[in-house]
């Protein structure tokens, strides 16, 4: 038969069913014949009941969910804000990637073309879109256009996603 | 785990606010006792479960294994609640007096409940929270291994010691031995 001492801090885990079967055995056969170890895990039992129910009563406020959303809301703002940028950013380079593609298109020099598109937009204003240079207006006038419309586009997103954000917190 | 709440975890790593709403509802009680049961008392048990599962979303990028997500979510709940006492210790010298204060006696379950709460608030902030992971939670020792990060012979003892801590305080508390 085992004593008080060497069965005691066994006695935590056996609750728990934590202990190995040699161990249980010699825990449950001091506790035939030990009245105060008895009490004791009697007693310790109980707490874990009065703590498990007194838990139960402990609820977390009812916004909590949304309390957490409107926390991470700001955050999620701050990436849409980079996003709003990630596309200005993108339709810029592509305005540009297009520009430079149309003006290197043919083999003259970008002076030389830069000079024409002035020289066309100039005979344009005076009434002269029937000239030589006029297919450069229509062209340049549909890049813009296409441009214009991408631009427009992506903005429209990115404000629907801020918008939604709103609505949403 | 089961499959739906791991598509709720994939969901909310995109920031879909409908799955993170639905995890908080799922998971507030199991943080707000881990929280309470450290921190004794409501406020600051409120501040401590927003301020976990902020943290928890922020970093979700960073959980390898979805399945783990309660152990993760734990983990984080017991170190906030955790670092809180610490603060709260450097501020004040007697964390407890609030509760002691609030609390008026009455019915047997009531009574029963404030000597838990003086008992509890007793004890270390170590001995409180494994007593909460098991008594309020009933999680296994490895679980509450892999929580707290410590060797399971040390839940053992450190279980072993909080129980008869609180349970020498609460028979001072009720008279009885
Ligand atoms: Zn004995």
């Amino acid at each position: 038969m085992q004593s008080c001492e060497f069965v005691e801090p066994m006695l935590s885990a056996y609750l728990d069913g934590e202990l190995a079967k040699d161990d249980r055995d010699c825990v449950e056969a001091h506790l035939e014949v030990c009245a105060r170890c008895q009490r004791l895990v009697d007693a310790l039992r109980a707490d874990d009941h009065a703590l498990a129910s007194w838990a139960r009563t402990l609820a977390a406020p009812a916004d909590m969910p949304m309390r957490v959303l409107n926390a991470l809301g700001l955050s999620r703002q701050e990436v849409q804000s980079r996003r709003l940028a990630y596309v200005y950013f993108a339709s810029l380079a592509v305005g540009v990637a297009l520009v430079l593609a149309a003006v290197s298109l043919p083999a003259a020099s970008l002076a030389a073309i830069l000079f024409h598109f002035a020289l066309a937009i100039i005979r344009a204003l005076f009434a002269l879109p029937w000239s030589v240079h006029a297919e450069w207006l229509v062209v340049l006038g549909a890049l813009c256009l296409v441009i214009l419309v991408l631009s427009l586009t992506f903005l429209r997103r990115a404000l629907h996603w801020t918008r939604s954000e709103v609505v949403w917190r | 785990m089961e499959q739906a709440d791991l598509e709720l975890i994939r969901r909310a790593r995109h920031g879909d606010p409908q799955a993170i709403e639905t995890i908080v509802r799922n998971y507030q009680s199991f943080v707000y006792r881990t929280a309470y049961g450290i921190l004794q008392n409501a406020a600051d048990a409120e501040d401590a479960t927003q301020e976990a599962f902020i943290r928890a979303f922020r970093s979700l990028g960073r959980l390898r294994e979805d399945r783990t997500f309660p152990t993760w979510l734990a983990r984080i709940a017991v170190r906030i609640s955790l670092d809180m006492v610490q603060a709260k210790a450097r501020r004040a010298q007697d964390p407890t007096e609030e509760i002691h204060g609030s609390v008026a006696g009455g019915e047997d379950a009531a009574s029963l409940r404030i000597d838990l709460e003086r008992a509890l608030a007793k004890l270390s902030p170590e001995h409180r929270t494994v007593i909460v992971l098991r008594a309020f939670h009933g999680l296994e020792y490895d679980e509450i291994a892999e929580v707290l990060d410590i060797p399971i012979g040390t839940v053992r003892s450190r279980l072993h010691h909080a129980r008869m801590q609180l349970r020498m305080h609460l028979s001072g508390e009720r008279g009885d031995s």
